[in-house]
């Protein structure tokens, strides 16, 4: 069927002659690619080894064999350290291409086992004392280095995750909501800092052009991080709510300023999604403060309200969408 | 039967061919341009992440004006609720034909919003109006989503229209008695199969070619089923649960043997045939299953302590993607390394690693925190019900 639809063209004279062969030829002689299988079956097998190896070490922790385990875990590291050292192309302040497939997979490695020995170290003999974080503190420099020095996105995604972790916050996705206790001020305000200077770091990659392709990492994750203390700074400072929320609107207008800059369409779902939701708490909050004495009508306007306002952001959202044609 | 513009479903597929053709250099701009003037797609399609929020608002504004509806109406019995909830799904419906037809929504969230609202409508109302058995909601699922599925070419629709076969099939057998019980597994896989080889037939392909999306998550939903099916685990388990079988600890079910080489085999069939015939579906399934296999035979019997076997298995797969990549270097047997993603590299790079933060942060930073934070425990935080 695919032929038929290039030769129709072709006999509409809409493709060349030399178009037409190209694409003939190339569907002659097709290779089947299983390049994302296989790094997904590498991708596993590390994520295996690396968990696995975490659970041996804690769980056999008064035995002998925990060392030989140990001796294991610094060997799989040093050699992956030793690996990219010896395989990495020169360090540039610009995009290097990883040498090889092994590679990112190789330094992930050897960066997991790396986190886990020191993790094991500290937790035996409190080796890097109980104060300062020394011991989230060591692997997060190490993680930084290792992902500017071999330029690995995801290894500066653990960094990141990483440093908030240093600074007492769970950020990993699909946990940040759950894992953290928002209640807590110092939670709150630490994570508009931490937000904000991830923010501002992206900003500095992009004007000194020190990787500028990290940009996307520190920005996404601080725009998260920044938002949503925001919004939990709203829930929490009851009093001052509505100072919170002029808070979440510059955020949200800085991002929308970023949006229309970089054309993503990402961000301006992103900044639509927590703006609407601080939104609709202040709105939520003022109808039933003020009408409380009936509770049936602030449900109804409650009710017109998100009708009204959703249906609003529609038609936003698509007009974003034909300023902002791509991605 | 489409509701959508089917010269434009037509068009759009030859966009879609013309842009791989031209991700591989093999057409100049110039060619495509002037095809795509020649064959215009008019659908209103939001890009992605457009189409993830108009998703979301359509179903504030369905969910509220249900709400608002319900309220004003005063409806207290189940009856006059079922009524409500009939009356919505016309609506969502009557909105659904109307954006299509009149506004030209493709895939544009707003209609598969509606789809989904219509949907689950229909089969809360049968469900709140009385009670239903489980073959009668698996009749009311299979027609609605065999309808959808059939009218907006909806992939997801046409998984739940076989699941849903196969559940019908099911409830309607094992009322036959005990000997249907027994057997029921493998007439759901003989079902499954004959629904694989029907939709993977050529003759069907080309005269469907407007549903290859659904016709294809119909394969993978009968491969998933036909492994399930036969699977140890889900046999013992659903027999346990379905037929008040009171087994202990450790006891079969009868004739349980059966099922072990049903349990260890077909992922590795599926895997040797997508290889052999280099069918990617087959492949990627069998591939899939495998760990089905391990999390079966572990859960009935502990061969190894968890970390052990994850630590070995491990570095077997290490092991096999390593050697497998360094095979296929230079392609063989019509198999290569070479990635063809259609997705920009940039994109991908950016998913992967989030992938990355998301599975092994968890590691890294629990076995840090056993010192340093007393962990979160889990506040009442986060975005509250209001969105």
């Amino acid at each position: 069927m695919n032929q038929n639809i290039f030769e129709k063209l072709h006999g509409e004279g809409l493709l060349s002659d030399e178009s037409t062969g190209k694409i003939k030829s190339q569907s002659a002689q097709r290779d089947l690619s299983v390049h994302w299988e296989l790094r997904t079956i590498l991708y596993t097998g590390v994520l295996l080894l690396a968990s696995g190896l975490g659970i041996l070490v804690y769980k056999n922790i008064d035995t002998i064999s925990h060392q030989g385990v140990l001796i294991f875990i610094a060997l799989i590291s040093a050699g992956g350290f030793y690996y990219c050292f010896k395989n990495k192309l020169p360090f540039s302040l610009k995009k290097v291409e990883a040498p090889g497939s092994f590679f990112d997979y190789a330094l992930l490695l050897a960066c997991l086992c790396f986190i886990i020995f020191i993790g094991y170290w500290q937790y035996q003999f409190h080796m890097f004392g109980d104060k300062f974080g020394l011991a989230t503190f060591i692997p997060m420099i190490v993680l930084f280095f290792s992902a500017y020095c071999f330029d690995h996105l995801g290894i500066l995604s653990l960094a990141i995750t990483n440093l908030a972790a240093w600074l007492g916050i769970v950020v990993t996705p699909t946990k940040i909501l759950k894992a953290n206790d928002f209640n807590s001020a110092d939670i709150i305000i630490t994570g508009l800092l931490l937000g904000i200077g991830l923010i501002l770091a992206g900003k500095l990659t992009l004007i000194r052009k020190i990787k500028p392709h990290f940009e996307w990492m520190y920005t996404n994750f601080g725009m998260h991080i920044v938002f949503i203390s925001c919004i939990a700074a709203l829930f929490h400072f009851n009093a001052v709510y509505f100072l919170w929320f002029l808070a979440l609107l510059a955020v949200a207008f800085y991002f929308y300023t970023e949006a229309r800059k970089k054309n993503s369409l990402y961000f301006l779902l992103m900044l639509t999604l927590y703006s609407y939701t601080g939104l609709s708490y202040v709105v939520i909050h003022f109808l039933f403060s003020t009408v409380r004495e009936d509770n049936m009508s602030s449900a109804y306007l409650v009710s017109f309200y998100f009708i009204g306002s959703a249906a609003g952001l529609i038609l936003f959202l698509v007009k974003m969408n034909k300023k902002l044609k791509s991605a | 039967m489409i509701a959508y513009n089917k010269e434009w479903l037509d068009n759009l597929y030859l966009h879609k061919k013309l842009a791989e053709a031209r991700k591989k250099n093999l057409i100049s701009i110039e060619e495509l341009k002037s095809c795509e003037e020649k064959y215009p797609v008019c659908f209103y399609m939001p890009n992605f992440f457009v189409r993830i929020g108009l998703l979301l608002l359509t179903v504030v504004i369905a969910i509220f004006s249900f709400g608002l509806i319900a309220m004003m109406t005063n409806v207290t019995y189940s009856g006059s609720f079922s009524g409500l909830l009939l009356f919505f799904a016309l609506i969502s419906y009557g909105t659904l034909e109307f954006i299509v037809h009149a506004k030209y929504h493709y895939k544009s969230g707003a209609d598969d919003a509606l789809i989904w609202m219509t949907a689950a409508f229909i089969t809360a109302a049968f469900n709140l109006y009385g009670d239903i058995s489980a073959l009668q909601n698996a009749i009311i699922l299979f027609s609605i989503s065999l309808y959808i599925a059939l009218r907006f070419t909806n992939m997801l629709m046409s998984a739940i229209a076989c699941i849903s076969l196969l559940a019908l099939v099911f409830f309607s057998y094992t009322r036959l008695g005990e000997m249907a019980k027994a057997t029921v597994p493998f007439l759901i896989m003989l079902i499954s199969a004959v629904i694989y080889f029907i939709v993977i037939a050529k003759q069907f392909r080309e005269k469907l070619f407007r549903y290859a999306d659904c016709l294809l998550m119909s394969e993978i939903a009968c491969l998933f089923c036909l492994y399930a099916a036969g699977n140890y685990y889900v046999v013992r388990e659903g027999s346990i649960s379905m037929f008040q079988l009171d087994l202990k600890e450790g006891q079969s079910i009868s004739s349980g043997w059966l099922f072990w080489p049903f349990t260890a085999i077909i992922p590795f069939i599926y895997l040797a045939i997508g290889i052999k015939k280099k069918n990617v579906v087959l492949m990627r399934s069998g591939l899939i299953l495998i760990p089905a296999i391990i999390f079966t035979v572990r859960h009935y019997y502990s061969i190894l302590p968890a970390d052990i076997a994850m630590v070995i298995g491990g570095i077997l797969m290490i092991a096999i993607g390593y050697s497998l990549i360094k095979y296929l270097r230079k392609p063989k047997h019509w198999f290569t390394d070479e990635g063809n993603d259609n997705a920009p590299l940039n994109t991908t790079k950016q998913l992967e690693s989030l992938i990355i933060a998301q599975t092994f942060a968890q590691a890294a930073i629990e076995t840090n925190s056993h010192t340093e934070f007393g962990g979160g425990s889990a506040g009442g935080g986060g975005a509250g019900g209001d969105f």
